[in-house]
C-alpha cells in the first residue's frame, strides 16, 4: 500500500539540544495514525517538519514522497489543524472559510461552506465575528477549515482538547468517516488516549525524541506481557485472606482491593495460578474477568520505563 | 481569483474592521498633519495664487508621503506581526501559497489602504488651501504625478521592508528595528524635502520620474531580499 507519510531517521536539534534522535515510521493511505507522547517529547517538532515548517538536520520527512517545504502542489493535498485554529478574530465564520476556500481554489465554494457550517452546527453563527466565539466553537470551525478543500491527508494536533464530550464524539465520528468513506489519511497527535484507542489503527509513542512503541493498539496490548484480572468473591470479607494467598504467587505484581473483591496485575497472561490458589485456600470465587489492557496502561508503562 | 489578491483582499477586510486601529491612525494624522500644515496655510491667506500653489505642493510632497508611510507602518503591524503573534501564520504557511506570494499579498493589502489614506490627506490639503484662498487652488501637474506614481511605490517599499523584517525576526528585535526603519524613512523624506525647500532640487517631471525608477529599484531589491525568508525562520521566531 502507498505510504502517504514517510519519516526516515529524522533528526533535529535546537540550541545543541537534540529534540528528535533519528525517528522512522510510515503511514499508509487511509490509516488513522495516532502520535502520542508527553509535552516536550518531539511531537510538535515532527509535525512541523512534516508540514515543511521546520527543516530536519538529517533524515527525511516526506508527504506523498515530497518535502512539503518546497512542494506547493503537494501542500494543497494536505489539511492541517494545529494548536492554533488558523482563524481570524476580526472576520466572521463565513469570511474565514471563504478566505481559505479562495486560497485553495475550491470550485464549489458556497455549497462547501454551507455544508461544513451545517455539519459543525455553526450555520446560525455564520455572520458572527470569530473573536466572539467560545473556544469549542472556534475549534469546530477550525476543523471545518482544515477539511474545506477535501485534503487527502489530514494532520490534527489535539483536535478535541477544548471540546465538550458531545463535540468530541462529533469530531471522532468525523475522523472515522473521513478515513473510511473518503479514504483520507489522518495523522492524529493527541493526549486523549481513550480517543486514540477508539479510532486509531496504529500508534507511535514518542519519548525524549525517540519512538518507544510503534504498532497497532491490539498488538501493543498483546505484546505488553501484562494482564489485569478482576475477581469478585462470594464472601467479600475474605479479601484479606485472598491477599495473603495471591501475594505468594510469583506472577502477581500488583494487588488492589475493589468492591466485593480485588484486582491483580499479572506478569503473564495466565490467571490459573491465582484461581487454583484461591480454590485451594477455600475462598469461593463469584466471577473472574480478564481485562484487556488499555492504551493508557501501555502508555504509562512506556513512560515509567523511561523514567 | 489570484491567491496573492486573495491575501490582499483579506488584509484590507481586516483593516477595515479594525476600528480602534483606524481611529488611532486618524487621530495621529489629524494631530501631525494639523500641526505641520495649518500654520503654513493660514500664513498665506493673503498671498498670491503662485505662492499658495507652491505652498500646497510643498506640503503635499512632505505630508502625503510621510503620512502614507506612517499608515503603512501602523497597518503592517497587524498584517505581518499580528499574524505571528496570533499564530495564524503557521496555518497560512501550510497552504499551497509560496512564501513570497504571502509576503506580496500582504504588502498589496496594506499598501492600498495606506495609499488611500495618503490620497485622503492630499484631498484635505487641497480643500484646506481652497478654504484659505478666494480662488480655486490645485496642485501642480508635477505634484499630481508625484502623488500618483511616487507615493504608492514608496509606501509599498516601506510596507515591504517592514513586513520582511517582521516575518524574519523575533518580537524583541522587531520592536527596535521597526522604529529604526520608520525613523530612517521619515528622515530620508525630510532631508529630500529640505533640499527641495532650499532650492537644491527643483521638482520637475524628470525628478519625479527618477524618484519613481529609484522606488521601483528599491522595491525590487526588497523583493529579492525576501529570498532569504523561509518557513523555519518564521516559525522559530513565533512568540
Amino acid at each position: 500500500m502507498e505510504n502517504v507519510v514517510s519519516v526516515l531517521n529524522l533528526k533535529k536539534t535546537f540550541d545543541k539540544k537534540p529534540v528528535l534522535s533519528g525517528i522512522s515510521f510510515d503511514v499508509p493511505r487511509g490509516e488513522i495514525f495516532g502520535f502520542l507522547g508527553p509535552n516536550g517529547s518531539g511531537k510538535t517538532t515532527t509535525i512541523r517538519i512534516l508540514l515543511g515548517l521546520l527543516r530536519p538536520d538529517s533524515g527525511s520527512a516526506l508527504v506523498f514522497e515530497q518535502p512539503l517545504e518546497t512542494s506547493d502542489k503537494t501542500r494543497a493535498r494536505v489539511g492541517v489543524l494545529l494548536e492554533n485554529n488558523g482563524l481570524f478574530d476580526k472576520l466572521t465564520a463565513y469570511e474565514n472559510l471563504k478566505y481559505y476556500a479562495e486560497l485553495y481554489g475550491i470550485p464549489d465554494v458556497e455549497e462547501r461552506i454551507r455544508e461544513l457550517l451545517a455539519f459543525t452546527d455553526l450555520t446560525s453563527r455564520k455572520d458572527t465575528l470569530v473573536g466572539t466565539f467560545s473556544t469549542g466553537m472556534k475549534r469546530k470551525l477550525g476543523i471545518a477549515r482544515a477539511i474545506l478543500h477535501r485534503p487527502e491527508v489530514l494532520f490534527l494536533d489535539e483536535p478535541t482538547s477544548t471540546l465538550d464530550p458531545e463535540a468530541q464524539k462529533m469530531v471522532r465520528d468525523l475522523i472515522v468517516h473521513l478515513s473510511g468513506d473518503e479514504s483520507m489519511t489522518v495523522f492524529l497527535s493527541s493526549h486523549n488516549l481513550d480517543e486514540v484507542q477508539k479510532i486509531c489503527s496504529r500508534v507511535a509513542i514518542l519519548h525524549g525524541g525517540t519512538i518507544k512503541a510503534l504498532d497497532s493498539v491490539e498488538n501493543l496490548r498483546k505484546n505488553s506481557g501484562v494482564t489485569n484480572v478482576r475477581i469478585t468473591l462470594s464472601d467479600s470479607s475474605q479479601v484479606n485472606e485472598a491477599r495473603s494467598v495471591v501475594s505468594k504467587i510469583p506472577t502477581v505484581t500488583d494487588f488492589k482491593e475493589i468492591e466485593e473483591g480485588f484486582s491483580v496485575t499479572l506478569s503473564d497472561s495466565s490467571a490459573s495460578p491465582v484461581i487454583s490458589g484461591l480454590c485451594s485456600a477455600g475462598i469461593a470465587i463469584e466471577e473472574v474477568v480478564k481485562d484487556k489492557r488499555s492504551l493508557e496502561d501501555i502508555y504509562i508503562d512506556v513512560m515509567r520505563e523511561e523514567a | 481569483m489570484n491567491p496573492i489578491l486573495v491575501v490582499a483582499k483579506k488584509e484590507m477586510k481586516q483593516i477595515a474592521k479594525n476600528r480602534s486601529m483606524l481611529i488611532g491612525i486618524v487621530l495621529f494624522m489629524g494631530v501631525f498633519g494639523g500641526m505641520t500644515s495649518i500654520g503654513a496655510i493660514l500664513s498665506v491667506i493673503e498671498g498670491d495664487a503662485e505662492s499658495i500653489v507652491a505652498l500646497l505642493d510643498s506640503l503635499m510632497m512632505y505630508l502625503v508621503l510621510v503620512l502614507g508611510v506612517f499608515s503603512g507602518y501602523f497597518l503592517s503591524s497587524q498584517a505581518f506581526l499580528g499574524e505571528k503573534t496570533g499564530g495564524t501564520i503557521e496555518t497560512l504557511l501550510c497552504s499551497p501559497l509560496p512564501l513570497r506570494d504571502i509576503w506580496l499579498g500582504k504588502v498589496i493589502g496594506v499598501m492600498i489602504p495606506s495609499y488611500a489614506i495618503a490620497l485622503l490627506i492630499a484631498g484635505i490639503l487641497v480643500a484646506l488651501s481652497n478654504t484659505a484662498a478666494d480662488f480655486l487652488v490645485l496642485p501642480s501637474v508635477v505634484m499630481i504625478l508625484f502623488i500618483l506614481a511616487v507615493v504608492p511605490v514608496y509606501i509599498a517599499c516601506a510596507v515591504g521592508i517592514l513586513g520582511f523584517v517582521q516575518l524574519l525576526l523575533g518580537m524583541k528585535e522587531n520592536q527596535i528595528i521597526n522604529i529604526v526603519l520608520i525613523i530612517g524613512f521619515i528622515a530620508a523624506i525630510s532631508v529630500f524635502d529640505s533640499f527641495v525647500t532650499e532650492g537644491l532640487i527643483v521638482m520637475s517631471a524628470a525628478v519625479v520620474g527618477a524618484m519613481f525608477i529609484l522606488g521601483i529599484l528599491l522595491l525590487g531589491i526588497i523583493g529579492y531580499m525576501t529570498r532569504i525568508l523561509n518557513r523555519e525562520k518564521i516559525v522559530t521566531t513565533l512568540p
